[in-house]
């Protein structure tokens, strides 16, 4: 690949992305009226996080694999050591939970599964 | 005036610190996979900059090392962004409709920023637009900052700092945790985790993101025609 190919490859993908964020507000967003967007589209809205929080957080358990493949890509050792509980790990558990501190317990269990 | 700007920036970097430690770490993993395939730091800074999505660009810098292919290029990255337009979905309320930070909010609408703006909940002395705002340009500087350190200096980073990647981990369980605590019923988060396990185990792992976001939008149709159809009677 010449340095004008990587140019435009690296633009479609930026543009590409952004068309993937921005695209929901272009279509569903009604200007000037005054109903704002269909109850259908807000239920949606409503409907997706929770349901996306279990998706994001299946995929970041896997992070574990990755972390296991770009250590043997890279071959350096990134592979953190979730099982013997170093004290980094307590204390990132620990950072989260003191913000919400009812629930330090969850993190902590969290620490232990994973 | 001045005091509350204050306080929407301390609030905003307060809750992005999790953030900050995840972005930076992982971006640094990701300079350090371009510089591994040979790329100059510049490649992995100005894609964090330009492209600003982790798994769009992990995909995109093994696509610089082949033959160049635009129209490959623009499916993959449709594929793998596709769930970032189910984000905008959720935030059509929360974010303005317009002014500069509409289109700052959603250039920065990834993973983390989505999630850290849809359930944070932002106290009634800030202002929620600016919170939002700037907890988009926090996790924005965390991940060019980590990218521009992995393709710099990332082999001898990445041994120092290893482990501390968890706390995204966390931050998710955390907030996933606070959520299920708070919701009338679990329906979306039990469909959510259910239909991701069947999905990845039924479509394998590039496409099982669509298909779960796919069948979900279905679910909630069908629900959505029950609710009507009950609502009439």
């Amino acid at each position: 690949m010449t340095a004008i190919q990587q140019v435009i490859t690296i633009a479609i993908a930026a543009i590409t992305n952004f068309i993937t964020r921005w695209l929901p507000f272009q279509l569903f967003e009604r200007k000037g009226k005054s109903q704002g967007i269909s109850p259908f589209i807000d239920g949606l809205g409503k409907f997706l996080p929770p349901a996306i929080m279990g998706m994001l957080g299946r995929v970041l358990f896997s992070g574990r694999r990755l972390s296991q493949w770009l250590s043997r890509t890279t071959r350096i050792d990134c592979r953190s050591r979730y099982s013997t509980g170093s004290l980094v790990e307590k204390l990132d558990v620990f950072i989260v939970g003191s913000r919400y501190r009812g629930l330090y317990s969850a993190g902590e269990l969290c620490f232990l599964v994973a | 005036m001045h005091n509350n700007k204050w306080r929407d920036l301390s609030f905003a970097f307060t809750t992005s610190i999790p953030v900050m430690f995840g972005y930076v770490i992982l971006g640094i993993g990701y300079g350090l996979y371009m510089h591994n395939l040979g790329f100059s730091f510049w490649y992995p800074t100005l894609m964090a900059m330009t492209i600003y999505g982790g798994s769009v660009e992990f995909v995109i810098a093994s696509l610089l090392t082949q033959h160049f292919n635009p129209l490959n290029v623009l499916l993959i990255t449709a594929v793998v962004g596709f769930r970032q337009f189910f984000y905008g979905l959720s935030m059509l309320k929360k974010y303005p409709r317009k002014g500069w930070r509409k289109w700052l909010l959603i250039f920065g609408l990834t993973d983390e920023t989505f999630v850290l703006n849809y359930y944070t909940e932002v106290p009634y002395y800030c202002n929620a637009d600016n919170v939002h705002a700037l907890i988009s340009v926090f996790d924005y500087c965390y991940w060019v900052l980590g990218a521009f350190l992995g393709g710099f200096a990332g082999a001898a980073l990445h041994l120092q700092i290893k482990g501390l990647s968890f706390v995204m981990t966390a931050l998710f369980i955390v907030l996933a945790v606070d959520q299920v605590k708070k919701e009338g019923n679990h329906l979306s988060s039990t469909s959510g985790v259910l239909i991701t396990v069947a999905c990845l185990l039924i479509v394998g792992k590039t496409y099982f993101l669509v298909a779960t976001l796919l069948i979900l939008v279905g679910e909630y149709y069908f629900l959505y025609r029950r609710q009507q159809k009950g609502a009439q009677r």
